[in-house]
């Protein structure tokens, strides 16, 4: 059952007034920070199961989605997602290799899209052929983390797309 | 495990930790029914003495005072209780809790499953959720003109003499209501199409303003349209 009202609407005082290049807008709801000892045990637990992971910043107001298309400001549900690559001129690359920094990847679980990224480089791993790929997102509200591409918590799936903002590619 | 130590894990930082992993609200309730401690509580959640503990761990927690510069400590904690309530629980239990929960503070995905479990609790009738009818609705009223519009439709049904559904009268008066209040302060300029936020099976609804209403025969036909599946996702 939906709900009737819902967050992230005009009417919701926690919203930002966000909107796409083309105008459309952006539903969205900034969440509060997670108490200090609360935001150490889940950084703890990221760490503990995914020890490459680097944190960069312990901020719970954002999600992945916030991070990558609304500068960290508030949280964006993926449904929202197709419509603001759409809105936004994003192109599909499709070669890891042609990806580049400040393209993003879209991760999906089950069909869904499930997280985001923002590349901050990509090399190729000669030994097997694959691109070593260092992202940065933000894991639930967990904080923001470099890690590697495929290096992600089970909930968010894999990477199945890269997309960019660039123009003329 | 013995239920004070379910309960004690769910209302632990680890376990908050564990299901705030989430991304969005869907993927918040996949895991979240997914989690081993929830299983284990809905499992003895079959013994109503355990309901009633539930329930009642519900009120008391969504009554603490909390750090208001921080989110409430035990969000996860209450959604997973309301979860395991919603799927074990007579609807008017299910009511009374969510309705408790919706006045705890600083929560983020437990305001969102309360507010859902609230309006199904109005969709149903279930008298013991009329205070929340009118938490909810007269909390998003801050356009006058339409709370004006909202109180007057909704006055017989919130005084619960009738019982209550969205085929009686009030209950028409209570769609009424809600489209005037929507048309007024929640249809995007753009589509003039209301969207409402996904629900955890994925539904998205999208109500047209204006739009006519449609015959017994033309909504016979409509819902013969749906497959079987969508319908039966519906009414679960």
């Amino acid at each position: 059952m939906a709900v009737l009202i819902g967050l992230g609407n005009e009417t919701d005082n926690t919203a930002l007034a966000l909107a796409t290049s083309k105008g459309a807008r952006i539903p969205n709801s900034r969440r509060g920070e997670l108490a200090p000892e609360q935001m150490r045990e889940a950084v703890r637990i990221v760490m503990q199961n995914h020890a490459k992971c680097i944190l960069r910043s312990m901020s719970s107001v954002y999600n992945c989605f916030g991070m990558a298309f609304a500068g960290r400001r508030t949280c964006i549900e993926p449904e929202h997602v197709p419509m603001i690559l759409q809105e936004d001129g994003y192109v599909e690359v499709a070669q890891p290799a042609a990806v580049m920094t400040g393209d993003i990847v879209i991760y999906e679980y089950d069909g869904e899209i499930s997280h985001v990224a923002v590349v901050i480089s990509n090399t190729p791993d000669l030994t097997n052929g694959r691109s070593n790929m260092l992202v940065m997102s933000q894991w639930g509200s967990h904080g923001e983390y470099l890690h590697d591409y495929r290096d992600v918590h089970l909930s968010f799936g894999r990477p199945v797309r890269f997309y960019s903002e660039r123009r003329g590619i | 495990m013995t239920l004070t130590e379910i309960m004690q894990s769910i209302e632990s930082y680890g376990f908050s930790s564990e299901v705030n992993m989430a991304s969005g609200t869907k993927a918040f309730r996949r895991i979240l029914r997914g989690h081993e401690l929830v299983h284990r509580l809905a499992e003895l959640a079959k013994q109503a003495s355990v309901r009633a503990a539930v329930a009642q761990r519900v009120e008391e927690l969504s009554a603490l005072q909390i750090d208001k510069q921080y989110e409430n400590r035990f969000d996860s904690a209450l959604s997973a209780y309301l979860t395991v309530l919603s799927d074990t629980s007579a609807p008017d239990v299910v009511a009374k809790a969510a309705q408790a929960a919706a006045k705890a503070e600083n929560t983020w995905w437990t305001v969102g499953l309360s507010r859902e479990l609230v309006t199904r609790a109005i969709a149903t009738g279930w008298s013991a959720a009329r205070m929340s009818h009118a938490h909810i609705i007269l909390r998003l009223a801050s356009n006058a003109d339409w709370q004006e519009s909202i109180q007057s439709g909704f006055v017989k049904w919130m005084a619960g003499t009738i019982p209550v559904t969205v085929g009686t009268v009030t209950g028409a008066q209570i769609l009424r209501a809600l489209r005037t209040a929507e048309e007024k302060a929640q249809v995007p300029k753009k589509n003039n199409l209301i969207v409402m936020p996904p629900s955890e099976e994925g539904e998205t609804l999208a109500w047209k303003p204006g739009r006519r209403r449609l015959s017994r025969h033309e909504y016979a036909k409509a819902a013969a349209a749906v497959p079987q599946r969508t319908r039966q996702a519906a009414r679960a």
